[in-house]
C-alpha cells in the first residue's frame, strides 16, 4: 500500500482487506473485519497529518535507550 | 487496632523496623486472607506460600541483627509476565504453563534487596492485552477489574497484599487501578530496566506500581530506581494544573461531574486549575499509539502466534494478524509524528505543574472487557509518567479515580504532585469484603462511622455475593480524610452508547466469552487496553 496523504479511509480499507485476504485467507479477514477499519482509519489519519519533507525523523525511543534491557 | 492486611507497605516497614511487627505473621495473615476471597476473586495465578514464609523468616531474622531494607517484609505481588526466579511465567498462555524462570526480573531483585517478599505472581490479561483474566473486581464481582494488570489491581484493592508489579503499553497500570480504587503510578519510559519481563511492545512498554497509597508507590519506586523521592517538596506550593477539556468531552457523564468536583476541590485547597486543550489532536495521538503499538506486538509475536494460533486470544490474534499487514511507511510515518507530539506535550508540561483528568472514561464496565485505554495510551506513547488517585464512587458504588499527568522525567515531581493532591482529596475507603461475623475487627467499636457503612444499594442490577460496593468506616490507616461517595449522577448505570462515542475512533465492542461465530458487528478490537463499550447482553 502506498503513503498517499490523499488516500481516503475507503481505499485504505479496502487495501487492508485484499492483503488480509491473502495472507489470512478470507475466513480470519471476515472475522477481523472491525479491527481491519479501525486500523485503516489510524492509517489514513497518520498519511493525512501534514509532515514536511524535512519534518521530525522517527522516533526511535527505547531502542536508542536500551529499552527493552 | 488496624487488621495486618490493612496495613500500608509504609506502615510495614516502619512496624519491622520498631520490631513492632514480625514478618512472618503478616504473611500469615494475607496467606489467610487470599485463601478466603481468592475462590471469588481469582487475582492469583501462582501463590508462593511457602517460598514466601520461608523469605519473611529471612526477613525477621535480619531485623534481629539490624538488617533493614527499605522495604523490610513487604509482601508483593507480581504481576504474571514478571519473571521471579522459581516460578512459572505463565502470562495467561497455555503452552507456557511448564515456563519457569530462573532467575528474577530486574525490577523483582531490586525489590527483594531491598527487603520486599514475593508473594506470588498475579493474573495478566493473555500477554498482558486485552483478552480478559478471570479475576474479578474485589468492588462488584459482576464487574472486570480491568486489564492488563488485573490480578495486581484486584490483589491490592482487596488487600491480599499491599503492594505489586504491572505493566502498561496503552493503560494497563493506571486502568485496572482506576476501577479498583487504587493508587496506580506508570512513571516514565525506561525508568528502570525490562529485563526479565515479556515484551507486549517495546517502545511502548513500561513497569508500573499499584498500591494503596502515593506513599507506598514511593517506596517502591525508590527502592526500583535508587532515588530519594522527597513527597513533601511542594508542601507550601499549591500545584498549577491543566484540567484537559477533551477528556472531560470524552467521559461519562458521572466521571465528568466526578473530576469537575475534584478540580473544585483542589482549587479550594490553593491550586491553580484552568481548563486548556492538548497540544496535538487526540485522535491523531490515538492513531499513532495504535499503528506503533499493533506493528510491534505483531513483530513481537507472529512466528509463535503462528505455531500456536489456537492458543492466543481473540483480540490478541487480531492485533498480530493485522499488525503484519501495516505498510512500513507508515509505521516510520507514526514514528515521526510520535516524536513530533512528544516534544508538543514536553513544552506544554513545562509550563505547569501537570494535567489533571479522569482516569478512565469510565467506572467499571462488565467483564467482558478490560475497559477503555483512550484516556491512559496517550502517555504511554509520549513516556510521561501517569498516576491515578483513587478519588471517589459513583452511585452504583465502583471507584473513580484521578489522573496527573507530568512532563517526561519527572517522576519525583509528579510524585510529589500526587502526594499533595491526595492531601487535599482524601481517599475512598476499601471494598467491604468482611464477612458479618467472622472478624473481629477492633474498627467496629468505631459505631458512628460503622452504623453508615452498609450503603450498598440493593438495588443495582448485578449480585456481588461476597462483597458490597460499600463505603467502609473510617479507617484511620490514612492520613487523609475519607471522602464521601460521590453525589449520584443522573444515569447510574453507564449506558453503552457514551461509551461507544468515547472510543468512536478506535473502540470495538468484544465478547470473549461468546462463541466464536463470525459478527462483524460483535467486536474485535485488539488493544492492550482496548477502548471497548459495554454490552449490555452480557451472558
Amino acid at each position: 500500500m502506498k503513503l498517499d496523504s490523499h488516500l481516503s479511509e475507503k481505499k485504505v480499507l479496502a487495501q487492508l482487506r485484499r492483503q488480509a485476504a491473502e495472507t489470512f485467507g478470507p475466513m480470519r479477514t471476515f472475522e477481523m473485519a472491525e479491527a481491519l477499519e479501525i486500523t485503516a482509519a489510524a492509517l489514513a489519519r497518520i498519511a493525512a497529518a501534514p509532515l514536511d519533507l524535512t519534518d521530525d525523523a522517527p522516533d526511535t525511543s527505547g531502542v536508542d535507550a536500551g529499552g527493552t534491557a | 487496632m488496624t487488621a495486618l492486611y490493612d496495613l500500608t507497605a509504609t506502615e510495614i516497614v516502619r512496624r519491622v523496623r520498631a520490631r513492632e511487627l514480625s514478618a512472618v505473621d503478616l504473611v500469615t495473615a494475607l496467606l489467610e486472607r487470599i485463601a478466603r476471597l481468592e475462590p471469588e476473586i481469582e487475582a492469583w495465578a501462582t501463590l508462593g506460600a511457602d517460598e514466601a514464609l520461608a523469605e519473611a523468616a529471612e526477613r525477621d531474622r535480619a531485623a534481629e541483627a539490624g538488617q533493614i531494607g527499605p522495604l523490610h517484609g513487604v509482601p508483593i505481588g507480581v504481576k504474571d509476565i514478571i519473571d521471579v526466579a522459581g516460578m512459572p511465567t505463565v502470562a495467561g498462555f497455555a503452552p507456557y504453563r511448564d515456563r519457569r524462570a530462573d532467575q528474577d526480573a530486574h525490577v523483582v531483585a531490586r525489590l527483594r534487596a531491598a527487603g520486599a517478599i514475593i508473594l506470588g505472581k498475579v493474573h495478566t490479561t493473555q500477554f498482558a492485552h486485552a483478552d480478559p483474566a478471570p479475576t474479578k473486581n474485589p468492588w462488584n464481582a459482576a464487574r472486570t477489574p480491568g486489564g492488563s494488570s488485573a490480578g495486581s489491581a484486584a490483589a491490592v484493592a482487596a488487600r491480599m497484599v499491599p503492594l505489586a508489579l504491572g505493566t502498561q503499553t496503552a493503560g494497563s497500570v493506571v486502568r485496572p487501578a482506576a476501577y479498583c480504587g487504587t493508587v496506580g503510578f506508570k512513571p516514565s519510559y525506561n525508568w528502570t530496566s525490562r529485563q526479565g519481563v515479556i515484551p507486549l511492545a517495546w517502545s511502548l512498554d513500561h513497569v508500573g506500581l499499584l498500591a494503596r497509597t502515593v506513599e507506598d508507590v514511593a517506596l517502591a519506586y525508590d527502592a526500583i530506581a535508587g532515588t530519594q523521592t522527597d513527597l513533601a517538596a511542594r508542601r507550601d506550593t499549591p500545584p498549577r494544573l491543566v484540567l484537559l477539556t477533551e477528556f472531560l468531552e470524552r467521559a461519562e457523564p458521572d466521571v465528568r461531574d466526578h473530576l469537575l468536583d475534584v478540580a473544585d476541590r483542589l482549587r479550594a485547597a490553593g491550586a491553580t486549575v484552568e481548563e486548556g486543550a492538548l497540544p496535538v489532536d487526540l485522535d491523531l495521538w490515538l492513531a499513532v499509539h495504535r499503528v506503533i503499538m499493533q506493528a510491534e506486538v505483531a513483530a513481537v509475536h507472529a512466528e509463535q502466534c503462528a505455531r500456536h494460533p489456537d492458543d492466543y486470544g481473540k483480540l490478541l490474534r487480531q492485533e498480530i494478524e493485522v499488525g503484519q499487514l501495516i505498510p512500513a511507511a507508515y509505521l516510520l510515518t507514526a514514528a515521526r509524528l510520535r516524536r513530533r507530539i512528544a516534544r508538543a506535550v514536553d513544552t506544554a508540561l513545562g509550563e505547569v505543574d501537570g494535567y489533571l483528568l479522569p482516569s478512565v472514561s469510565n467506572a467499571a464496565p462488565r467483564r467482558n472487557t478490560t475497559g477503555d485505554r483512550t484516556f491512559q495510551a496517550p502517555w504511554s506513547l509520549v513516556g510521561t509518567p501517569a498516576i491515578t488517585l483513587p478519588t471517589g464512587l459513583n452511585s452504583d458504588g465502583l471507584p473513580l479515580g484521578t489522573q496527573l499527568v507530568a512532563r517526561r522525567g519527572q517522576d519525583a515531581a509528579l510524585l510529589a504532585l500526587a502526594a499533595w493532591c491526595a492531601q487535599a482529596l482524601g481517599t475512598i475507603a476499601p471494598p467491604d469484603l468482611e464477612p458479618p461475623a467472622e472478624e473481629p475487627e477492633p474498627e467496629a467499636v468505631e459505631q458512628p462511622a460503622a452504623e453508615e457503612a452498609p450503603v450498598a444499594d440493593a438495588s443495582t442490577e448485578e449480585s456481588a455475593p461476597a462483597e458490597e460496593p460499600a463505603a467502609e468506616p473510617a479507617a484511620p490507616r490514612e492520613a487523609a480524610p475519607e471522602v464521601e461517595p460521590e453525589p449520584a449522577p443522573a444515569d447510574p448505570e453507564p449506558a453503552a452508547a457514551p461509551e461507544e462515542e468515547t472510543a468512536a475512533a478506535e473502540a470495538t465492542a468484544t465478547e470473549p466469552a461468546a462463541p466464536d461465530v463470525p459478527d462483524p458487528g460483535a467486536a474485535n478490537d485488539a488493544d492492550e487496553a482496548e477502548e471497548t463499550p459495554e454490552r449490555p447482553a452480557e451472558s
